[in-house]
């Protein structure tokens, strides 16, 4: 059998992904370029998609942010994956973590730093932070199963939560964007912490 | 002979001082409320200072912005002093240090999250915040003289930039505002993370 041409109404459809996606798009980069969220009339002029048509898929200007940037760490999530969690000598695997927190850091970095100017004005961005958060706290976790695992509920509060800070977007963006400390002295920083911090649980 | 009586020009100047430090309190006030960008119409309304006066004193609102942020937290480099630096055992400085920059935190946090929302459009903001970082940084490296003198200079770079990191005020704020930790459980944090660095 052919295959089914797209009728009308399928064509409308993926029209309007196209064009939300492209709206999405279009509100990170002036998110990021102006540290501030953009207004829909803004979206519209550097998207070329009518006012009224963004009004319809969005609603207001704080949803449309907050799917732009749920749709940026949707996309960052892969460059903060690594197989064998968990799997391998310490130092590797402090390597290996701390590799993917830079991979997810150097694609996130702009709205990262937008999204951490604006979040405590505009709480619909925690959301997407809070999850980001979660996922890396469950990474950590699973990555240092075997030194977490010897530890009292009291100390592996204390290891997860120094690792989780040592290791955490905002921490890196902390190094690079306000110490100014350039990408591989950060990195090796984040490492050193990194393996000072776990060192003490595995032995 | 009696001490001579103010001049009108001595009751303007403190009334022009006392108008300025209650604009300054005034945008600390709304930075607390989290209104991180105060404009001058703002304070002019939360203050009762005139528009026309706020213009007068400041030109601009990031210049307002700048001066009540500058302001707090040189009370805070005041309050986050150390006696005797450098002096005593690794313990005991080590506790001094995080007890100090704990302090100075208490004081800063309604403007640390202000000044991260003002940075991104005032160079002159940017500044200062490089100036007291570097500062909190020197502090670090005299308190911990003693560890430090004894690393070759690469080993004592990564010391310092790793041990400043950590107990700077921007990461005692994201430890108690965004990951949640108590103050106790941050203190307790900061001070086994300073352990960590500094011990071989």
């Amino acid at each position: 059998m052919p295959p089914r041409e797209l009728s009308q109404s399928d064509g409308r459809v993926v029209r309007r992904a196209e064009n939300r996606e492209a709206a999405l798009r279009s509100g990170l980069a002036l998110f990021t370029e102006n540290n501030s969220i953009p207004s829909i009339e803004d979206v519209a002029e550097k998207s070329g998609i009518s006012v009224r048509s963004l009004y319809r898929y969005f609603g207001d200007a704080s949803v449309m942010i907050r799917e732009a940037t749920e749709l940026l760490i949707e996309e960052t999530r892969p460059l903060a994956l690594f197989p064998h969690i968990g799997e391998g000598p310490l130092a590797d695997r402090i390597a290996t973590l701390v590799a993917a927190r830079f991979r997810a850091f150097d694609h996130a970095r702009p709205a990262l730093r937008a999204t951490i100017v604006n979040i405590a004005t505009h709480p619909e961005l925690a959301s997407a932070q809070d999850t980001t958060r979660q996922r890396l706290l469950l990474q950590f976790n699973l990555q240092f199963a075997p030194e977490l695992g010897r530890l009292d509920d009291d100390e592996r509060d204390y290891f997860v939560q120094a690792g989780s800070a040592v290791s955490n977007l905002e921490f890196i963006d902390m190094l690079v964007s306000r110490h100014q400390m350039p990408v591989d002295t950060a990195q090796l920083v984040v490492c050193r912490l990194l393996t000072q911090v776990l060192t003490p649980a595995a032995v | 002979m009696p001490s001579s009586e103010h001049s009108p020009s001595d009751g303007r100047t403190a009334r022009r001082n006392d108008n300025r430090d209650a604009a300054i309190r005034c945008v600390v006030e709304l930075f607390a409320t989290r209104r991180l960008v105060p404009t001058i119409e703002m304070v002019a309304e939360d203050s009762g200072v005139s528009i026309r006066s706020l213009y007068r004193y400041f030109g601009d609102a990031p210049t307002m912005i700048t001066e009540a942020i500058d302001r707090l937290v040189g009370q805070a480099r005041d309050i986050g002093k150390i006696d005797n630096m450098g002096e005593g055992p690794l313990a005991d400085r080590i506790t001094a240090l995080v007890a100090g920059r704990f302090r100075a935190y208490h004081l800063v946090r309604p403007v640390l999250r202000a000044a991260v929302v003002n940075i991104a459009n005032n160079p002159e903001l940017d500044a200062s915040q490089h100036r007291t970082r570097a500062l909190l940084t020197v502090q670090f490296t005299i308190q911990f003289a003693p560890e430090l003198r004894h690393l070759d200079e690469v080993e004592k770079e990564l010391v310092i930039v790793a041990g400043a990191a950590v107990c700077n005020l921007e990461f005692i704020d994201m430890l108690i505002d965004r990951q949640l930790l108590s103050v106790d459980d941050a203190q307790v944090l900061v001070t086994r993370l300073i352990v960590a660095v500094l011990t071989p």
